[in-house]
């Protein structure tokens, strides 16, 4: 009794077979819903973060309401510069996302130079707008007292300045430390003015008021700059998420063979597609997390990180699912070839419903063939260990077994299936196959095997 | 062909197919073994219920009706496969009933991948495996739009030209199914084995493509062994068992069958069998054999087409006329199908006339005129005619003789062979067509058609092959003509090559197939002899009555072929021109040796002709071709314009005396010049051969020379040298080496003279032995082979020449020209000898005039017959030389004395 032939299907060959599922056409049954709410979670998001930022600028504008008049200029002027920057900045970025576009990342990624750039510029106006302020200053000091009064007037802009900084502005989650060195500055300042100590009084107060109004600028656009990349982020993750849901069920089309599939791709990926979609969702977790808010550079590492990552384990998963489920299809292709040859050439006949092990249709494929003599035929396509190509077992259960009619129907198999460009290399061992092959339906039921491994 | 393994009284076939009643034969007795071949193992057949059908649905019907109950096919391309349920149902039980397809094995109409399928026309798994994948019945392992194996096979078949077939034999076009079925060959194997085991119902398995199917298993894995041991189980007894293999080999001739048949040398036993049987001593009728179809097959394929495509017969009276043209263009019945379809489909009704447009029959294998009357109208040829229609008259009669039934069927028929004896171009081969016909005719034959091979043709270079090869011609001529064209060579090659085997193959099948063979054996009269004196059995199938004769064309017939070679060349001639060929035709006839080519030669002379003219008139085509053109090698039969006498007897009349030999030649000369003038047709002017009578020095050999050079110019000789030889350029020391110098000194001499001086020592024995007999009977034979090509002269003294000529009674009637050369008398001696020392510058005084008359009278009276005339005189030349030499030593250089002979010069008398 022997009767076990082995045929390994050649891997390229195998491919270029493959190759052909390129052919097939996805369709994303859930894309334009996933488009749709990319866009409403971006716009979400950013008229969150407006509100916000009004709010604040509202806060603050009232609180530099009270300054002398010549600064309120000067800071109203500053005010609107960084308005406009925020704005512009929010609405590029939801732009972007609400087209899905791919200059996210982009903007993320320049957005750093760009925020320098704009503070340097700021930066440059201030310090004009301040020296237009001290010339002026300058020119009047003619006398003590209207120097100390100056120096009076300066020290309580300085000291607005500081307290909207403090109330208004999360100076110390952009520019920890700062307003508390620009404190004591201002209370040195203070005492000087009081010992009347003008000269001196006022060109403290001069600087401080400037270095708050720094402060004041930097803040305020490093929190803009913060809303535009959590924004960005929010917009690739939920993009994401989107797409993993819309990957959930896909429609294949071939549209020359008029044939239509769904593709389980969580199913064929193995559960991969599940656990892309779970660290997703941990990623939008860490997004709307207002009370450890992630830093500017979590938020970059985020989009350009890790989600572009997952986005890049998707694409695999489903191009792994698509194979799988192509294997699959060809699997039983094959079996039926075989069964095919058998007929052809042997007394063996197809005999009864051909299965997948476990009824699992990513595991082995077994057709069973009988002769008149009840001798019978297993035959197991199986995927080999990477899950993307196959072996085919021919399980000889004869009463009277010939090694070389074995071999010569696991030559002609092997020659069959090159017919069909897929070159394949028999190889025969002798030896009593397990006859538990031969009960199909316990096969059948047998649970599910594991029997695709895990890529990579 | 066929191995009987059962025996028994054969009862009487039904009727069937024609051409193979031999596989019918073969299969009713039961036959284990059954070869088929032939080209028409591809042809379509016209079965006796008017279907039309192909060899393997015609062996179906064969076996069936011979009580096979099961009918398997193998193939190499569709494996097993079958062409009835029945046989499918006895041989598959459980298969059977899901088959709908009653040919095919695996055609079920949900079969994987039938590209015929239903729906979109895609390729789809049948439905046991349709819902198992992801994607349905969808098949993904061929690659978009590439056709499965059995659709390119039928694409092919399609392209060239014979579809049908192809498509038939591709198979059911399963994807990749030829590549499976061809491999898969060695798991037939026990397949075959099971039909044909013991206790089961009789079963015929045919090999419907033997070749290949041989070679596929040969080159499978030890498979060819199993094969032959498969084959050599069901040629051997065994109880319960009466299966039977037919192998169809689709191959035109044994050979290839044989090739296929070693393949299966491994077991020696079969091969030996396959090769008794495929070579059967005697050859047996070529059983097995299926080829072109005959007449009442193709009347049926007409009424075929008549009945079914509605295909109009113009002339029933001439419809079995129709048929036997049909029959005679030996076209394959598939060739007969399509071109009776397209006259169907045209409306145009059948006649012979409707064939001979269409170019499907063609005249020259059936004129219009009637046998007899092309006969009439060959030219030159008139022996020839009067035997054809003496051998016509004979076997009419006797055919109507037996269709009477005067005699009975086993009185063996004279015999219908024949030898046809002559040169090449003599009309042979037309002859041999018309004897086909003339045969057809009257009923001898039922083909008719003419398969020319030449002798060689027939013979291999390994032992072996020669019968196949010899056996596959007359396969190929059979119903009809086998005419071999230089026959000889089969008995030349007799000792040393394979030529007997070839011989003796031929007159097995001369035997075994007398009623569907007639074989003609042309060649060289006299090697024509020596091939049927090789053979006894060659005497007896080719009784001298059937010899015939085919002469050389005679001059006006041979001129008339070169003429309408150059009108059919689109040449004409000048009248000058047609004159010239008109004397170098009859030069090339009077000088024309052994195996002359005849009608070959006239068309050769024409093209040379034409080439000469083409070369000057270049694109002036509309001029003639005059004088010119004519080539150089033909200058030498063109008789210059002859001069007055002078030009042709100045050197002769120059000689000194010789006055009666003079006047002999001179009357020669004139006869021979009024016969070239008189032309008379058959009437040859040429040269004669002659003897010289006379003592030695009385100017033979100058006469000779003169003679040959006259006969030149008067066109008798090309060339007009002479070749002197004696004795000792003849005659050789050892026996055989003789005929070869003679032979060789005559080709020196040829279209010139040969001059045997002394020739009557030919004919004495010398030391005891006689290789001078030896040269004269070869020179005999080919004085008279070489008729106008040589002037032989002998030469002798008078009693001694006669005497010659009276050994041997050839010699005589050969020399017709006699001359006589009488002694010189005194003067003529002297004037020769003045003559002599005049021609020396020398001069003799009166005395020495005086010494030499005395000298010389003295040596005549003293020599008698010896006396050697101008020879004698010449000696003396000599000696007076040696003496005026001795005597001028003491003279001075300037005396005028050096170069006179004087009295002291002369000797003694």
């Amino acid at each position: 009794m022997s009767g076990r032939a082995r045929i390994s299907v050649d891997v390229a060959d195998w491919r270029e077979a493959q190759r052909s599922a390129a052919r097939l056409r996805e369709v994303r049954r859930d894309m334009p819903r996933m488009l749709e709410s990319v866009r409403k979670a971006t716009e979400q998001q950013a008229a969150k973060d407006r509100a916000a930022l009004q709010a604040q600028q509202a806060e603050t504008n009232k609180r530099l309401s009270a300054l002398s008049d010549y600064a309120r200029q000067v800071e109203t002027t500053t005010t609107q510069r960084i308005n406009a920057a925020t704005t512009r900045l929010l609405n590029e970025v939801q732009d972007a996302t609400e087209n899905l576009r791919g200059e996210t990342r982009q903007l993320i990624e320049h957005q750093e130079r760009r925020f320098t750039a704009a503070m340097d510029a700021e930066r440059g106006e201030r310090q004009r707008d301040v020296a237009g302020l001290r010339a002026e200053i300058n020119r009047d000091r003619q006398d003590r007292a209207s120097i100390l009064e100056r120096a009076r007037i300066m020290a309580a802009d300085a000291r607005i300045m500081h307290d909207a900084i403090a109330e208004s502005l999360p100076h110390e989650r952009y520019a920890p430390g700062q307003l508390e060195r620009l404190t004591s500055r201002l209370a040195m300042i203070e005492g000087n003015l009081a010992d009347g100590a003008g000269e001196a009084a006022l060109s403290g107060a001069q600087d401080a008021f400037l270095s708050l109004g720094e402060l004041r600028t930097e803040v305020a656009l490093r929190d803009a700059e913060w809303r535009v990349g959590h924004l960005a982020a929010v917009a690739v993750v939920t993009k994401l998420i989107g797409e993993i849901s819309a990957a959930e069920h896909i429609n294949l089309v071939d549209e020359e063979a008029d044939v239509t599939a769904d593709l389980d791709v969580n199913y064929w990926s193995n559960g991969e597609l599940a656990r892309i979609r779970e660290r997703a969702t941990q990623l939008s977790a860490r997004l709307a997390d207002e009370a450890s808010p992630p830093s500017l550079e979590k938020l970059i590492e985020i989009s350009q990180g890790e989600a572009a990552e997952l986005d890049a384990e998707l694409s695999d998963a489903i191009a792994l699912a698509r194979t799988r489920q192509w294997a699959c299809q060809v699997r039983v292709n094959v079996a039926e070839q075989v069964v095919q040859v058998l007929e052809e050439t042997t007394p063996f006949d197809l005999a009864g419903e051909p299965v997948f092990a476990g009824d699992d249709q990513r595991g082995a494929f077994y057709s069973k063939l009988r002769a008149e003599d009840d001798s019978e035929i297993v035959i197991e396509v199986a995927p080999d260990e990477t899950g993307e190509t196959c072996v085919i077992r021919v399980l000889s259960y004869e009463s009277d077994p010939d090694q070389r009619q074995q071999d010569a129907r696991a030559h002609a198999i092997a020659e069959a299936l090159g017919g069909e460009g897929l070159s394949a290399t028999p190889s025969c061992s002798p030896g009593e196959p397990d006859p538990s092959y031969r009960d199909l339906t316990r096969l059948r039921m047998q649970p599910a095997a594991t029997a695709v491994p895990r890529r990579g | 062909m066929t191995e009987n393994t059962t025996g028994g009284a054969v009862p009487a076939p039904p009727p069937g197919i024609e051409r193979l009643a031999s596989v019918t034969a073969a299969a009713r007795h039961g036959d284990s073994l059954i070869f088929v071949y032939g080209s028409g193992t591809n042809d379509a057949f016209a079965d006796p219920a008017h279907r039309i059908c192909d060899i393997e649905e015609c062996l179906w019907e064969v076996l069936h009706a011979a009580g096979y109950e099961r009918i398997a096919y193998y193939s190499s391309h569709q494996s097993l496969y079958f062409r009835d349920d029945e046989s499918r149902r006895r041989l598959y039980p459980t298969r059977a009933a899901k088959a709908a397809d009653p040919r095919k094995l695996s055609s079920s109409p949900d079969s994987a991948g039938s590209p015929d399928g239903a729906g979109s026309g895609r390729p789809r798994m049948r439905p046991a495996f349709a819902n198992k994948g992801p994607f349905g019945d969808r098949i993904v392992t061929r690659q978009p739009g590439a056709p499965a194996a059995g659709e390119t096979a039928a694409a092919e078949g399609e392209a060239s030209g014979s579809g049908e077939a192809a498509a038939d034999r591709a198979g059911p076009g399963g994807r990749g199914l030829d590549a499976i079925r061809r491999m898969a060959s060695s798991l037939v194997l026990p397949e075959l084995r099971r039909f044909v085991a013991a206790g089961q119902p009789r079963t015929a398995l045919v090999f419907s493509d033997a070749e290949e199917a041989i070679r596929h298993f040969d080159e499978g894995q030890g498979e060819g062994r199993l094969l032959a041991e498969f084959f050599a189980r069901v040629v051997s007894f065994r109880r319960g068992a009466e299966h039977t293999c037919v192998l169809v080999f689709r191959s035109d001739s044994l050979d290839q069958a044989h090739a296929a048949i070693d393949r299966l040398r491994e077991v020696p036993a079969l091969a030996d069998k396959a090769r008794a049987l495929l070579d059967r001593p005697g050859g047996g009728s070529p059983a097995g054999q299926v080829g072109l179809p005959d007449e009442q097959e193709l009347t049926r394929l007409i009424h075929c087409l008549r009945l079914q495509e509605g295909l109009r017969i113009a002339d029933w009276k001439g419809l079995a006329g129709t048929a036997r043209a049909m029959t005679a263009a030996r076209h394959e019945a598939r060739d007969w199908l399509r071109w009776l379809r397209g006259l169907a489909r045209e409306g145009l009704p059948l006649d012979q006339e409707a064939l001979y447009a269409r170019g499907h029959v063609t005249r020259t294998g059936r004129s219009t005129l009637s046998v007899w009357k092309q006969l009439d109208r060959l030219e030159g040829l008139e022996p020839v005619r009067d035997h054809v229609r003496r051998l016509g008259a004979q076997v009419a009669a006797e055919a109507e003789l037996r269709r009477l039934g005067r005699i009975g069927p086993n009185v063996e028929p004279g015999s219908n062979h024949l030898i046809f004896s002559g040169n090449p171009g003599t009309g042979k081969t037309t002859v041999a067509r018309l004897i086909g016909e003339l045969y057809r005719d009257v009923g001898v034959l039922r083909g008719g058609q003419v398969e020319e091979v030449l002798a060689k043709d027939l013979i291999a270079e390994y032992v072996g092959q020669t019968g196949a090869r010899t056996s596959a011609a007359i396969d190929r001529a059979l119903d009809g003509v086998l005419f071999i064209d230089e026959a000889y060579q089969l008995s030349e090659q007799r000792e040393r090559g394979f030529g007997g085997e070839a011989i003796d193959t031929l007159l097995a099948r001369m035997e075994n197939d007398r009623d569907r063979l007639v074989v003609i054996a042309a060649g060289y009269p006299d090697r024509m002899e020596e091939f049927l004196d090789s053979n006894p059995g060659l005497r007896r199938r080719f009784p001298e009555s059937n010899v015939i004769t085919f002469p050389d064309y005679p001059p006006p017939v041979l001129l008339k072929i070169l003429l309408r070679r150059l009108e059919e060349r689109g040449v004409t001639c000048t009248p000058e021109l047609a004159a010239q060929l008109e004397t170098v035709v009859a030069g090339l006839h009077r000088t024309r040796r052994e195996g002359f080519g005849n009608a070959g030669t006239m068309r050769n002379v024409a093209d040379d002709l034409f080439g000469n003219w083409s070369r000057r008139v270049g694109k002036q085509v509309s001029q003639p071709a005059d004088t010119t053109d004519m080539p150089s090698s033909l200058q030498a039969y063109l008789q210059p314009a002859l001069g007055s006498a002078a030009d042709l007897f100045g050197e002769l009349d120059a000689m000194t005396g010789l006055q009666p030999v003079k006047e002999q030649v001179r009357g020669l000369i004139a006869q021979i010049r009024l016969a070239q003038r008189r032309r008379r047709p058959g009437l040859e002017v040429i040269a004669p051969h002659m003897v010289f009578l006379g003592p030695p020095g009385t100017g033979k050999t100058t006469v000779a020379r003169l003679v040959g050079d006259i006969f030149r110019k008067l066109g008798l000789l090309t060339r007009g040298h002479v070749i002197e030889a004696s004795r000792a350029q003849l005659v050789a020391g050892y026996i055989g080496q003789t005929a070869e110098k003679t032979t060789a000194v005559i080709e020196e001499a040829m279209d010139g003279v040969l001059f045997i001086d002394e020739a009557y020592t030919l004919s004495r024995s010398e030391g005891g032995n006689d290789f001078g007999r030896e040269a004269i009977e070869t020179l005999l034979p080919e004085m008279e082979n070489r008729r106008g090509r040589i002037c032989v002269i002998v030469a002798g003294y008078t009693r001694e020449m006669e005497d010659f000529l009276d050994t041997n009674p050839g010699l005589a009637s050969r020399f017709t020209e006699r001359v006589e050369f009488p002694n010189y008398d005194s003067p003529e001696l002297m004037q020769i000898l003045e003559g002599m020392a005049v021609a020396e510058g020398f001069s003799l005084d009166a005395s020495a005039r005086a010494r030499a008359w005395r000298w010389l009278n003295v040596a005549r009276e003293r020599d008698g017959d010896k006396f050697g005339n101008a020879r004698t005189a010449r000696n003396l030349l000599g000696i007076m030389r040696r003496h005026l030499a001795q005597r001028a030593l003491d003279l001075p250089d300037d005396s005028p004395e050096l170069d006179i002979f004087t009295g002291q010069d002369v000797p003694d008398a």
